[in-house]
């Protein structure tokens, strides 16, 4: 009766919920956003970048447009971490640290396991968010069914530990180029430091990171895609929705300087195996970043769990450079729950 | 600084108002608070002239108010101070105006608190910060019996502390000053 009055007066779908909702943790206010259907007794829940990425607002601002492609199928949860977005609460800047990180994620799982009861949560980490999804999954085995890893960041710490990767990366870009034609002296300048420079030292100021960090930038600048704000998403969240964006957005980020890998565990990767729940990478091909060739590391080390998906053109938010694919991604995963 | 800190600074500030000048206020106004202009709510405010000197005028302001921000919270505040007023030769009123005060708000979404593992409801569960709000006030008199004037007055306002040190507001009044 009540879907039947739903779909009369409001055009609504039973079972989808735009939900919100707040999370008390340690003197913390973590607000949630709850969209998509519920009723299929699926709950993703959203890993932002950053640490100090968007949270609520990306579903607004197009970064993550999951309206057509996951929500009708699932449900999708985003939240704001503390220090981010409308989060609040009496803490200090001090206490900031991944350890509270992880225990606030679990909290928000917490109570959306006690709301909504979902039959299978799946974590859907972006950029950092991976890292901190696959931290928290490796300290909470058994809370999460699946993993989602979009833009693979198993390291959470300086540079040398992912220079390997990205000089890969860089060389891969220009092979591909040159291999399709490309005339540009660019590329071959690429291809040449790739002959010379087999591996980069993990040192900081030598001639070569610099040298490859001006190629990383210029394919940046040449070939990554980066999403455009959707400013009907930015009006629709400053006048028309719960979000205070503009409160959100003139403030400073306090978060990302306090958040640091406990010391021995910046790099994951030895410790990915551990986690056993089907996993979906997602990468962009020319995402400097988070590359691909983390994805493949991060598929390796699952081990046959894993499935690596390369969005061709793709940069750093794949999910808004192909949306379509990007739920086919999510959905396989969930069928396979 | 505490919150009841800020509370004591508030009842600091605000008693000039009332110990400075026994007259009855000036002006009444009740408004419409909008804050982001589209989150409704309202607001009363009392002003007590401390100069009498047209067009020039020095007011002291103490107002209070509330607005819904659906999903986010349901806000009360209170604040005082002084706005600089001038009312021109056809009747129109320029101001401008700097108010602190204290506001409260109770989470409007359902709020769940989580303590050793255990996840509970919570009701009435929010925060309280001081605020600082400056705006302008444009007007115009009117000739009514009960309404004095009509009034808009676009502001600006600051929330402290938060966990970023300041959140930030903007908010609407549109209203009428009353006999």
């Amino acid at each position: 009766m009540r879907a039947a009055l739903c779909l009369l007066l409001v055009g609504c779908t039973p079972g989808v919920v735009h939900d919100h909702l707040d999370v008390l943790v340690d003197d913390a206010m973590l607000p949630v956003a709850v969209h998509g259907n519920i009723g299929s007794g699926t709950l993703v829940v959203v890993e932002s970048g950053g640490p100090s990425g968007p949270g609520i607002a990306e579903r607004a601002i197009g970064y993550h447009p999951f309206q057509d492609t996951l929500e009708p199928s699932v449900a999708v949860a985003w939240y704001d971490r503390r220090g981010t977005g409308n989060a609040t609460g009496d803490y200090a800047v001090e206490d900031q640290s991944m350890a509270r990180l992880i225990s606030d994620l679990d909290a928000v799982i917490a109570t959306l396991e006690t709301r909504y009861e979902p039959e299978h949560v799946v974590l859907l980490g972006h950029s950092f968010g991976t890292y901190s999804s696959g931290l928290y999954q490796l300290e909470h085995p058994g809370v999460v069914d699946g993993w989602v890893v979009a833009g693979p960041s198993f390291i959470e710490g300086p540079d040398e530990l992912f220079i390997s990767y990205r000089r890969d990366f860089a060389c891969r870009v220009a092979s591909d180029q040159i291999a399709s034609g490309a005339s540009d002296p660019f590329w071959d300048e690429i291809e040449a430091f790739c002959v010379a420079n087999p591996t980069i030292p993990p040192v900081w100021d030598t001639p070569e990171r610099e040298q490859l960090w001006e190629y990383l930038n210029e394919i940046e600048d040449r070939l990554e895609p980066w999403p455009s704000i959707e400013i009907g998403g930015v009006l629709g969240l400053a006048f028309g929705s719960h979000y205070n964006l503009f409160d959100t957005q003139l403030r400073e980020n306090l978060i990302s300087p306090m958040i640091e890998a406990d010391p021995g565990r910046e790099d994951l990767l030895p410790e990915i195996g551990a986690i056993d729940v089907p996993v979906a990478v997602a990468t962009g091909e020319f995402d400097g970043t988070t590359p691909t060739e983390m994805g493949t590391a991060l598929v390796e080390a699952v081990g046959p769990n894993a499935t690596l998906t390369d969005f061709p053109g793709g940069g750093h938010y794949m999910m808004t450079d192909d949306p379509e694919r990007f739920g086919e991604v999510v959905l396989s995963l969930v069928d396979q729950l | 600084m505490s919150r009841s800190c800020l509370a004591a600074a508030l009842v600091a500030v605000a008693p000039p108002a009332f110990s400075a000048s026994p007259a009855a206020p000036d002006e009444v106004a009740l408004a419409y608070y909008g804050d982001f202009i589209t989150h409704p709510g309202a607001s009363g405010r009392v002003d007590w002239p401390l100069n009498g000197d047209d067009p020039f005028a020095v007011l002291v302001e103490v107002e209070v108010g509330g607005y819904w921000h659906p999903n986010l919270m349901v806000a009360l505040f209170a604040r005082t101070g002084p706005e600089l007023r001038w009312t021109g030769p056809k009747g129109g009123l320029y101001g401008a105006f700097a108010h602190v005060g204290v506001e409260h708000g109770f989470w409007a979404a359902p709020t769940y608190r989580v303590e050793g593992g255990e996840v509970r409801t919570v009701a009435l569960a929010g925060d309280s910060w001081g605020v600082f709000a400056a705006g302008l006030d444009f007007g115009h008199t009117l000739p009514g019996e009960v309404a004095r004037g009509w009034f808009a007055r676009p502001q600006f306002g600051m929330r402290f502390p938060t966990f970023h040190t300041v959140g930030f507001d903007l908010a609407v009044e549109v209203g009428v000053k009353l006999r």
